[in-house]
């Protein structure tokens, strides 16, 4: 079934159809969320919140062929009044010498198996991206991970679609 | 910039999100002309695949939403309300006709009775008699049925009393049967108890005696033997040879000595 079937027999009384929505999207929206706060427990608590929100608003839901946009938009409105959009240390602090942020992340110096190379990588691409001004960063997670189109991001985001584009 | 693609531009063809058609070829013919464009694209591509190697990860929230409480709000006022408040204003309606007709009913000497007309008059229209069966009750009768009910219940718990002491009774008698069963099957089982410590005991009674006379038998076998042979050997005229055959414990056994012979 599609996002809109579910909509609309949550919006005729059957809750199940929104517990079907929330399986589907937890995913998308908890990675977004993980990687624009860059804090794996902000991200579950602020999850729950953004799916509640989301449970409150949904009747009043006109157009659900928006509603991955809409998703986002309630998701990203958590996170900043939520205010735990944080900003780390600069990855150039962790550069020696003529090394750039990417040769940092194939350095296997700092990570010698595997596992602990797949966390550094999340570590530092995690930090790479908290240095980056708010409405940049939120650009590119929906862009870069979430494949969201311009067209949506800029609904999400309520500006205007060559904004987005600039602010990649 | 020095060409004049501009940056909105590269983003759609590096995400090939919202060109037109054509102009992907187009922009594809310029990029690999424009040195300054593909060093854009190059390191634009760079960036993504970098921030690609951050892999997805799996939620665990098992959020659940709950059905609503159901509201006490029946369906058609919440679906239809237009419905809903018609019915209502008819009902009112025909109960204020009702009321101003002055209908009414009453129930009066074993007789309904049915009345309509306007305020200040009254009007029967209906009378009907009332079956016998459900004629008003009198007080003889009621007195003699509340004592029937009261012989019919105080039969009935003699009756429970008699099967309740009935069954106590042979409970009882149950319980001193299984108690002298039980008693007879201890008494027996001591007796066996009591015969196979006697038994032990005769074994080790008989045991004792059997020890005791082969001991005497052994020191008569030693005296004798001790006899025969100070007797064989005069040399040793005055020899106190104490045979100290005391036994373990007994300290009232005195010393053996051998009497030479004359």
């Amino acid at each position: 079934m599609t996002d809109a079937e579910w909509i609309a027999q949550f919006q005729a009384g059957k809750t199940a159809a929104y517990n079907a929505l929330v399986q589907r999207w937890q995913g998308p929206i908890y990675n977004f969320i993980c990687r624009y706060t860059g804090n794996r427990e902000d991200a579950r608590d602020l999850c729950q919140q953004t799916f509640i929100r989301v449970y409150r608003s949904l009747k009043q839901l006109r157009d659900p062929d928006k509603f991955a946009s809409w998703l986002y938009q309630i998701a990203h409105n958590t996170c900043r009044d939520a205010g735990r959009a944080r900003r780390l240390m600069s990855l150039d602090m962790l550069c020696e010498n003529d090394q750039t942020p990417a040769d940092l992340l194939l350095d296997p110096r700092v990570y010698p198996d595997a596992m602990a190379h797949d966390q550094g990588v999340r570590d530092l691409l995690n930090r790479a991206l908290q240095t980056l001004p708010e409405e940049q960063r939120v650009v590119i997670v929906m862009k870069e991970y979430q494949g969201l189109k311009f067209a949506e991001i800029a609904e999400a985001l309520d500006m205007p679609i060559n904004t987005i584009k600039s602010r990649m | 910039m020095i060409c004049n693609v501009t940056r909105e531009q590269l983003m759609d063809y590096l995400y090939d999100d919202g060109l037109e058609v054509g102009e992907r070829d187009k922009l594809t013919a310029h990029i690999t002309g424009c040195p300054t464009c593909t060093k854009i694209v190059a390191d634009l591509t760079a960036v993504s695949h970098m921030l690609r190697a951050w892999p997805d990860e799996t939620p665990h929230l098992q959020m659940v939403f709950v059905e609503d409480r159901q509201s006490f709000v029946p369906d058609i006022i919440r679906h239809h309300p237009w419905r809903w408040a018609a019915g209502a204003a008819a009902t009112i309606a025909a109960i204020l006709v009702l009321s101003f007709l002055n209908v009414g009913f009453a129930y009066q000497n074993g007789m309904f009775h049915a009345s309509v007309g306007f305020r200040g008059e009254q009007t029967d229209v209906v009378e009907s008699q009332v079956d016998d069966r459900e004629r008003p009750v009198t007080f003889d009768e009621l007195v003699a049925a509340h004592q029937q009910v009261l012989t019919t219940t105080q039969q009935m718990i003699e009756t429970s009393e008699s099967r309740q002491r009935s069954d106590v009774n042979v409970a009882l008698m149950r319980l001193v049967r299984d108690l002298t069963e039980q008693r007879q099957n201890d008494l027996q089982q001591v007796g066996m108890g009591l015969q196979a410590v006697y038994s032990v005991s005769q074994q080790q009674d008989d045991l004792v005696r059997s020890l005791t006379e082969q001991r005497q038998e052994d020191l008569q076998r030693l005296r004798r033997d001790m006899q025969m042979i100070y007797n064989q050997v005069p040399h040793l005229p005055n020899m106190q040879t104490p045979f100290l055959l005391r036994e373990r414990g007994d300290s009232s056994a005195t010393p053996v000595l051998p009497v030479r012979n004359p």
